[in-house]
């Protein structure tokens, strides 16, 4: 249908920044994620490419058109909102409709997108419903058929997921991904909630204060993050501070405040540095009993959560700090608490960050 | 369709929209708001008239003869003298009246230091005929028969402090009013919006009837159920208790701003989450405890409205009051009454205009600073809630200190508002049909008033919904705040100073266009216009903002969107505004008589039958009517708005 | 020491039921949680504990005590609202010694009160802020400091953490039960969400249409659900429908679709019994080889999940299934691979064909 881009977008609040020279290509075709805290900004960027707020700086491009100019109702794009802003006062088809009608399409031909899309989201047999009426999926729905209903090239979905049970959320999510895919709608999807970015999106756009933190395929952003932000916020991660000892040309030592040695592939860090090294819990492996070498943790388990598919085990070492290990369920039931543990962080699946100006803590505030 | 088109179009344009903004600020700023406050600028330009005429130390005298009634009459003439016995000349003549019913005046700017005296002469068109004589030493003596025209017995005030006795006694009305309904109108809000009942819907509808009803007819009603009357106006079940018209109408302002602050404060406190109390209640705070130290606190900003609300009403309104003092006999006056009766004279005697003015002004910055006062006072002083008294009020919570207090409330409305409200039912039953005076000037005056509701209706709704959108959705936040701000001015102004201000601005700013018809219209929207604009941004502020964003969106063009998505959404409240505004304009009387004396709609017409006909029966009879017919003009505007969509 | 025991409660709104015939024990300092869809009543169901609403059938005990005509503030419990309410007029102290307050203690074990909760949950920092200056997870850290400053033994939260972040969600869950848990408190949490509800508590009742659907330990309800519905809502499952043709001593034959073949554990199935077989994503095996017990499907979508790769297998039965195979396995597949999808005797589930449809039974709202 069409590409995309957003140029060195700003956008100011009073101090705050809701954009921070915000840049994003998409394609033609693809769905994209923006992933952030809330309070990052996430709508303020759809809604500045839909129309409905003015940008201080910066230029959107829908095509090869530069879109500044338009008011909303020219720029071809669909917005679905949070609680889905379906018109109280419609029934599910007259919200589908709407679109076509107040573009004045000659009837036969609402009559057709309008049943092609009920068709498609599966909401014929309640074309007489008011929003009230029904459940929170088939709201969803309705208000999907009324976006795509409007021929717009750009779909827009601001959190479509976030009013759902958790459980229908894990369901829908398949359906939309497909349902966007086969009509080719390029697309872009805000949400706070990683999992679903993870499953759903093309590309995922990390967001936190206005600004880009890291653009990926969802593989790259979880297995390789580019900062401490993204390596905590996309799944969980386990860090420890460490000044580098030695480095050759095949590994890196490191050495934490305990006096732990860890060691993983070099990288471009100078020896004496301090850094964070960081690993996801999911990659962090745990053994019982003392095992010793490097790149160990010795400790205690302190709990262990339940989560279905994983366990979440919460480490406690000597000095106090806690790691944390998710493991599948079928090795997880041979842990039990106040167990005597080995942390193990695999060498290869180590990240090392720069250490963060303001702190760690700070670093890896979600909220 | 074309039509449409073209306009949907027109407003797709930035540049259309703007000048439709201008053209609604400007209609609002000259309009309703300059008019409303014109009459402050005399304290610039007329403070010296003002000052020499009012203010030093002068006497004013209201004379009141009988009635010429033979066809040749032609007009009075009110003569003045400092001699006694003084033949009627020219020099004498202090001004003329062209109609026979006016029998009553004021002269102002007497000297209290000289004693004048005072004749009426009448001319006919065949002879002259004098009254007798009568002065200001306080010696009256009853006329022999022979005088055709009988001058009776002069009151002589000071006029100065007649003046601020009349607006004392308006503003210390206007507070205990308000006090009494902040004290029985919260536990009422609290059922209405806190409680399931049974019946709550009949409750609820019987609460608004009130509002419905012209307040003369309300003045009329609320007198016959609680004054102490002669004979024929106690008709059975009248309670023949008050005698101090200030208790009287105190009574009859709670009738009609009760359910105002009933409103209001349901309105606040449906806001309010009700998980806040229920939070309170788990971390145990008895009901009550929960209640004053959470919500009432919460409270406090919209508290603000229901008293300005109520204060105002009571402050403005004029018809009733005078129809009630008329009925008890009371020569007492507020300050809207006393602008009422004035105004009706100053048309022969424009001396009366410095006098009026001022009141006017000091009606206007009077309220205006009571009630910057009252937000002051009610969002900063602190209510002592850090105190806790677990014990008692866990007591006054639970079991029958609460239903005592339940029907308290449903006592007071019963006693104090509905049934005062139509006790005249009660009176026009019984009573015996008396000598009427003929239904004509009824009837036309029934159909001034709908024909100035109606325009003023359609105007407020026209105008008053792109205000409210300006307010609420407007691009420039402090524009929107400064709007809203001055929205309420026309609120607040007491209607009688109101009329009075409206006046002066267009007859002497634009004397083209001061015929009644048109003043009476322009002094009906500038009052009621903000009731629409209030009603409607309320509902916008209400509704969300994204659903007007999804339409744009979807493609809809600006007013696609007005039309398709946010009018139906905010239907409700334009009907309620605009029954609001047409009900008002029904029933008000204290703007009207101080715009134009000549424009008599239905509530001046009543209160002219009360006060100078003593027709009682038949202002019972066309009070019914006129009743039952804005009752019905209600409905027909429920059905055309609901038949609208 | 409070125990909840909710006997027969029955709750109507006009016409509508929203729970009917409850009957719930909860032991003294247990953790337990309430779990359903959108409109399944869970909510009803601790307003009725707490007293907010009175039931329309049944009784409410607490302690032993029946609670009848008793007022919420005389029931002695802490409450955390699922949209947090703290009082916005008050700031973060005045919000968590509320409580204290209004029970009019002297002033010195009020101030030890809030500093203890403050202390406790880490809010000392915030403590003169109010509430429309925190963000979300402050905001319900503070109601929760609010609701145990009752001193209240008995916890009642009602979706505490829905109107968070996702991130947040998952870091103040733990802080939830170590609370509970530290405080030796006895809690009832409601939560449509499963992955909460497993990771905090003791013990999970699932409700669905305002009846309780089963009640048990999350390990139990994960892995050997009574119900296909749970089977569903609490964690993911793949579900094969088939036919019992075949029974022996130890193992069970299925027909599914296209006449192909599953075997099972012996149960108490007979032979032409419809039944449902059930497997968790996790517990399926993909190769490449040939292999007793499996059958043979071609990946039609893998997705990338984290930890674990996702992988849509359409079978030759035409039942499509999901397999998860974490990321630390070096195997990895491609779209429109065949593979041999493994059924591993114990980890399936066999449960009756339900006469209304298995759609119906799965349905989430």
């Amino acid at each position: 249908m069409v590409n995309m881009r957003l140029s060195n977008i700003t956008k100011k609040y009073g101090k705050i920044f809701a954009a921070d020279g915000f840049n994003l290509d998409v394609e033609d075709g693809e769905y994209v994620t923006i992933l952030g805290p809330t309070g990052a900004g996430k709508t303020t960027i759809l809604k500045i490419i839909a129309g409905l707020i003015d940008q201080d700086s910066g230029e959107v491009y829908i095509g090869e058109r530069c879109v500044d100019d338009l008011p909303p109702e020219n720029r071809e794009i669909a917005l679905l909102t949070q609680g889905y802003s379906l018109f109280p006062h419609m029934n599910v088809w007259e919200n589908t409709i709407f679109a076509p009608t107040v573009h004045g399409w000659n009837e036969k031909k609402i009559e057709v997108i309008g049943k092609e899309m009920l068709n498609m989201v599966r909401l014929m047999d309640r074309v007489d419903a008011y929003p009230r009426e029904l459940s929170g999926g088939m709201k969803q729905r309705n208000a999907l058929a009324r976006a795509l209903a409007s021929n717009a090239k750009v779909l827009l979905l601001d959190e479509p997921l976030r009013a759902l049970d958790a459980r229908l959320r894990i369901d829908l999510r398949y359906e939309l991904r497909r349902l966007v895919k086969d009509l080719g709608i390029t697309t872009i999807h805000v949400t706070h909630d990683q999992e679903e970015a993870l499953t759903i999106s093309d590309k995922i756009v990390v967001m936190r204060k206005g600004k880009v933190e890291q653009v990926g395929n969802p593989y790259e952003i979880f297995e390789r993050p580019t900062n401490i932000f993204v390596a905590h916020f996309v799944g969980e991660a386990n860090f420890v501070e460490v000044v580098i000892t030695k480095k050759s040309s095949d590994k890196m030592e490191m050495i934490d405040r305990s006096g732990r040695t860890i060691i993983s592939k070099p990288q471009d860090f100078d020896v004496g540095k301090k850094v964070i090294v960081g690993i996801k819990t999911e990659h962090t492996a745990i053994e019982k009993g003392e095992k010793p070498g490097t790149n160990t943790f010795l400790g205690k388990i302190q709990r262990i959560m339940f989560l279905g598919k994983y366990v979440s085990i919460e480490v406690k070492l000597e000095e106090g700090k806690k790691l944390h290990v998710k493991i599948p369920t079928s090795i997880g039931t041979a842990f039990k608490e106040n167990m005597l543990v080995t942390v193990i962080f695999a060498p290869d699946r180590l990240f090392i960050f720069d250490y963060p100006e303001k702190g760690l803590e700070k670093e890896l505030e979600v909220e | 369709m074309k039509l449409t088109k073209k306009l949907s179009d027109l407003f797709a344009k930035r540049s259309a929209r703007r000048g439709w903004n201008a053209f609604i600020i400007f209609f609002f700023a000259l309009f309703v708001l300059l008019p409303t406050i014109y009459v402050l600028s005399y304290i610039v330009t007329d403070w010296g008239v003002i000052s020499t005429d009012v203010l030093s130390d002068t006497n004013s005298v209201d004379l009141s003869w009988s009635e010429y009634t033979e066809a040749d009459f032609l007009e009075y003439e009110v003569h003045k003298s400092t001699v006694s016995n003084f033949n009627l000349t020219e020099t004498t003549l202090a001004f003329e009246i062209d109609n026979n019913k006016t029998t009553h005046t004021v002269l102002m700017g007497l000297s209290p230091s000289t004693i004048y005296y005072f004749k009426i002469g009448v001319n006919t068109s065949s002879r002259i005929i004098h009254s007798n004589e009568v002065n200001t030493t306080g010696y009256y003596e009853t006329p022999p028969p022979s005088f055709e025209i009988i001058l009776y017995e002069p009151i002589v005030t000071k006029t100065e402090s007649l003046i601020y006795h009349c607006l004392w006694i308006s503003f210390e009305i206007a507070a205990i009013v308000t006090i009494i309904d902040f004290i029985a109108g919260l536990p009422m809000a609290w059922m209405l919006v806190r409680k399931e009942f049974r019946g709550k819907r009949f409750f609820d509808t019987f609460l608004d009837m009130p509002l419905a009803v012209p307040t003369a007819a309300l003045g009329f009603s609320t007198a016959l159920f609680w004054a102490v009357t002669p004979g024929i106006l106690s008709p059975p079940g009248s309670l023949n208790l008050l005698s101090s018209p200030m208790l009287l109408i105190i009574v009859l302002h709670i009738v009609f701003s009760y359910p105002y602050m009933v409103r209001s404060l349901a309105a606040i406190l449906q806001e309010i989450d009700i998980n806040y109390e229920i939070a309170g209640e788990t971390c145990g705070a008895s009901r009550l405890t929960a209640a004053r130290t959470i919500t009432l606190p919460l409270f406090r900003a919209g508290l603000v409205t229901g008293i300005i609300l109520c204060f105002a009403r009571s402050l403005s309104e004029t018809g009733g009051t005078m129809v009630a003092l008329a009925t008890l006999g009371s020569m007492e006056k507020t300050g809207p009454v006393l602008i009422g009766t004035w105004k009706h004279v100053a048309k022969y005697n424009p001396n009366l205009v410095p006098a009026l003015a001022f009141t006017s002004i000091v009606l206007i910055l009077l309220a205006l600073v009571l009630l910057v006062m009252v937000k002051i006072i009610v969002t900063k002083v602190k209510l002592p809630l850090k105190k806790v008294w677990p014990r008692p009020e866990k007591f006054l919570s639970k079991g029958l200190p609460p239903k005592l207090g339940n029907l308290f409330t449903f006592i007071f409305l019963l006693f104090i508002v509905l049934i005062p409200s139509f006790f005249i039912f009660s009176y026009v039953a019984t009573a015996e049909p008396a000598t009427e005076i003929g239904w004509g000037g009824f009837w036309s005056s029934l159909y001034y008033s709908f024909l100035v509701a109606t325009i003023i209706t359609v105007i407020d709704l026209a105008l008053g919904i792109p205000m409210a959108i300006l307010i609420v959705r407007g691009k420039s936040k402090k524009l929107g705040h400064v709007l809203d701000t001055l929205i309420n001015v026309p609120l607040i102004v007491p209607t009688a100073a109101l009329g009075f201000s409206l006046g002066l601005f267009w007859s002497t700013q634009f004397s083209f266009l001061s015929s009644p018809l048109l003043l009476i219209i322009f002094a009906h929207v500038a009052f009621t216009y903000p009731l629409v604009v209030r009603n409607v941004a309320g509902a916008l502020e209400e509704t969300d903002v994204v659903y007007e964003e999804t339409a744009r969106t979807l493609g809809a063009k600006p007013i696609q969107v007005f039309r398709k998505v946010m009018l139906p959404m905010i239907r409700p409240s334009i009907l309620a505004g605009a029954i609001m505004a047409f009900t008002r304009s029904l029933g008000e009387t204290g703007a009207t008589l101080a715009v134009s004396p000549e424009a008599i709609t239905a509530p001046v017409y009543i209160v002219r039958l009360i006060k100078d006909h003593q027709a009682y029966y038949q202002a019972g009879l066309a009070c019914i009517i006129l009743i039952a017919v804005s009752y019905c003009a209600m409905l027909l505007l429920r059905y055309i708005t609901k038949k609208a969509r | 020491m409070p125990e909840v025991e909710l006997r027969n409660i029955t709750k109507r709104f006009g016409k509508i039921t929203a729970v009917e015939d409850i009957n719930v024990k909860v032991k003294d300092k247990e953790y337990v949680t309430i779990l359903g869809p959108s409109g399944c009543g869970k909510t009803t169901l601790v307003k009725v504990i707490s007293g907010i609403w009175d039931a329309t059938e049944g009784e409410v005990f607490i302690d032993g005590k029946r609670m009848e005509g008793i007022p919420t503030y005389e029931r002695d419990l802490g409450y955390v609202f699922q949209n947090i309410a703290l009082f916005p007029h008050l700031n973060v102290w005045d919000n968590v010694t509320y409580s204290p307050r209004v029970k009019d203690l002297e002033m010195e074990k009020l101030e030890r009160i809030g500093n203890e909760m403050l202390d406790l949950l880490n809010l000392l920092k915030i403590k003169a802020f109010f509430p429309n200056e925190l963000s979300g997870g402050m905001q319900q850290k503070t109601a929760l400091g609010r609701a145990l400053s009752t001193n209240a033994k008995l916890l009642l939260l009602d979706e505490p953490l829905s109107a968070l972040d996702t991130r947040v969600r998952l870091e103040l869950r733990y802080e939830l039960r170590r609370l509970v848990k530290d405080l030796g408190l006895t809690a009832i949490h409601v939560t449509h969400d499963q992955e909460e509800a497993m990771s905090v508590s003791d013990r999970i009742v699932v409700m669905k249409k305002g009846r309780i659907v089963e009640i048990d330990s999350p390990e139990n309800l994960y892995k050997h659900p009574k119900t296909l519905f749970t089977a569903n809502f609490v964690g993911e499952s793949n579900f094969i429908e088939g036919r019992i043709v075949k029974v022996d001593e130890e193992i069970g034959d299925v027909e599914i679709r296209n006449k192909l073949h599953i075997t099972i554990r012996r149960n108490g199935f007979k032979r032409g019994d419809g039944v449902v077989l059930v497997v968790r994503p996790e517990n399926l095996i993909l190769q490449s080889e040939e292999a007793a017990n499996s059958i043979e499907g071609v990946i039609t979508k893998i997705t990338f999940m984290g930890a674990y790769f996702r992988y849509h297998v359409k079978l030759k039965s035409d039942d499509t299934v999901m397999v998860d195979i974490p990321t630390i396995y070096k195997k990895r597949f491609n779209k429109n691979d065949k593979v041999m999808v493994v059924f591993r005797r114990e980890n399936l589930l066999v449960y009756a064909k339900p006469y209304e449809g298995l759609m119906e039974v799965l349905k989430l709202e």
